[in-house]
């Protein structure tokens, strides 16, 4: 992974921008997420701080990898019109995706916030570390690696995120949930809330990152006022809610789910640590459904990626990842109704797609159907290939790259 | 992304002893693969012209990343039999195998050329930030997967460290 550190402090950053610019925030999610200094929890919180401050931020863009140049281009392509509204693009990746975006938008103010100083690890122990340095970085290659702590005290840079403690607090409202007051922010998204306040609300296709897809309807609730159950991941809060997220006909609800969801993918879905976890929270040990769907091929074809429409339970975020993130749309939904699948490119293998690699699908995907290809072999004893799959136990945020 | 280029044949087999040496090869599968230093297809290539020459390879594997230890540990990759690592990465992931088998030779068999912006749809891949002893390096272009210096500039950019 590349190893970089926050180079400006805030107040640089803002000298850098007048107050009349209508600002992007872009954002690499792989190795400066890692580092702590990008992804979409940071780029929400430089938006708070500069709203609060005064500065119009009309957009934040997600990518997956910043320095592959044709991505942001797919970026730009999807949302001309917005690009050519702004003025500023303040970018949170490395020097590498500065330069990227730099080249994509050359009539637009780009800002840097990062350096770059080489290529590292990220170590179970220390986090990030930088292993082999730049040669203008003065530093030797060391195995054992200098931690950001080490980069930041040497070469005078920004610890961490920008000034966490300047993030203004956002304005709160209070709304009632399962009879109990909680304070949450205006206008957030329902179930973002609710899982800030430490709620148990099942969701299998919402991610903060990819924002509100409402396939998968786990997290329904009740609200007072609207009529039937709403999925709280699409929901904007207004002042005065009442949310009602468990009784017997919600928790009815999302036993049915899930026990469709066994049905479809069979057994081997309760693999899945969220099913698993779902499954044992609502004592599910019996399924009322018969198993009906075929048994389909596993796609092994790609070098890097492995695809088992078995375990898709088409929750729609490696679809919305590759659009979104990547930018390639390699991945989508093809039919209708029960016959809905997802397919790669137009029904074909994923090796024949124009896949970038980014590996936003698979970093996404809770049901292990899209992993990345790790294979192994004993020479002596069995020599074939064996595949080793990523168990789901770890988070995007500690896989580096 | 970090572009390595792999040592040749020759020079990797000087550091290998034919009696002693129990290898085991493990090729990282996002940037080397990328640069043409990694991935099935070096691994592969290598593995089957050391074990023809009669080097005792005992175990051979693809990770996603050689530099990351989360991922490394949840790979569970069973070496116990070898006692010599080759890591056809770039020499963050060499660190990171030096770190986690300390009683293993851990041969570093690749040179770090720089950081590199890829362009997957053409295929290419172009120096921005070169590795010292590579300066000259700046701005070249290759071919992905393969590693194939291009004649021709298509990528307009350039970036000095």
């Amino acid at each position: 992974m590349i190893i970089s550190v926050r180079s400006l402090s805030y107040d640089e950053l803002k000298r850098n921008l007048s107050r009349d610019d209508k600002i992007v925030l872009w954002s690499c999610d792989t190795c400066v997420k890692h580092c702590g200094i990008a992804g979409m929890d940071k780029m929400t919180a430089l938006e708070d701080m500069l709203k609060g401050d005064g500065y119009t931020v009309i957009k934040k863009e997600l990518i997956s990898e910043s320095c592959q140049i044709n991505l942001a281009k797919k970026h730009k392509a999807f949302q001309e019109d917005l690009f050519n509204e702004a003025t500023a693009i303040i970018t949170l990746t490395c020097e590498l995706g500065y330069q990227c975006v730099r080249n994509v938008f050359p009539k637009i103010k780009v800002i840097g916030t990062a350096k770059t100083f080489g290529s590292g690890n990220f170590s179970n122990k220390k986090g990030p570390i930088l292993t082999s340095p730049l040669p203008t970085i003065g530093l030797e290659l060391n195995p054992e690696g200098y931690t950001l702590k080490n980069l930041v005290e040497t070469f005078d840079l920004q610890q961490g995120f920008f000034d966490v403690d300047k993030v203004p607090n956002p304005e709160k409202i209070t709304i009632t949930v399962d009879g109990k007051p909680i304070e949450v922010k205006k206008d957030a998204n329902l179930l973002d809330e609710l899982l800030a306040n430490r709620m148990k609300i099942p969701h299998l296709c919402y991610d903060s990152s990819l924002g509100a897809i409402g396939a998968c309807r786990m997290c329904l609730v009740k609200i007072e006022g609207k009529r039937g159950l709403v999925p709280s991941c699409c929901t904007q809060i207004e002042e005065g809610m009442v949310v009602t997220t468990e009784d017997e006909e919600i928790e009815k609800l999302r036993k049915l789910i899930l026990q469709m969801i066994v049905a479809e993918c069979g057994e081997e879905i309760k693999q899945s640590r969220d099913i698993r976890y779902w499954l044992r929270r609502y004592k599910i040990t019996e399924n009322r459904f018969k198993l009906s769907k075929q048994e389909e091929v596993i796609d092994d074809s790609d070098e890097v990626l492995i695809r088992d429409p078995n375990r898709c339970i088409l929750c729609g975020r490696c679809v919305s990842a590759c659009a979104k993130l990547s930018g390639q749309k390699v991945i989508n939904f093809a039919n209708r109704g029960s016959n809905t699948v997802t397919i790669t490119g137009l029904n074909d293998n994923f090796a024949n797609t124009d896949c970038a690699h980014c590996l936003a699908c698979a970093h996404y995907c809770p049901t292990n159907a899209i992993t990345p290809k790790a294979i192994s072999k004993k020479i002596s004893g069995y020599p074939f290939w064996t595949l080793i799959t990523y168990p789901k136990t770890m988070t995007r945020s500690t896989r580096a790259g | 992304m970090i572009f390595s280029k792999i040592e040749s044949y020759e020079d990797i087999v000087k550091k290998l002893d034919k009696n002693e040496d129990k290898i085991a090869i493990i090729s990282c599968n996002t940037c080397a693969r990328t640069c043409g230093n990694g991935g099935i297809n070096k691994l592969n290539e290598l593995g089957f012209r050391l074990i023809r020459e009669g080097y005792n390879v005992t175990d051979e594997a693809v990770v996603l990343y050689a530099c990351s230890e989360p991922i490394l540990r949840e790979s569970k990759l069973n070496i116990d039999d070898a006692n010599t690592i080759i890591v056809l990465s770039c020499s963050a992931g060499w660190s990171c195998f030096t770190r986690n088998y300390p009683d293993k030779k851990v041969l570093k068999v690749t040179e770090d050329i720089g950081l590199v912006i890829t362009d997957t749809d053409r295929e290419i891949f172009k120096v921005v930030m070169p590795y010292k002893g590579h300066e000259s390096e700046l701005d070249n272009e290759y071919r992905t997967n393969t590693g194939e210096p291009l004649a021709s500039k298509k990528i307009k950019l350039r970036c000095v460290a």
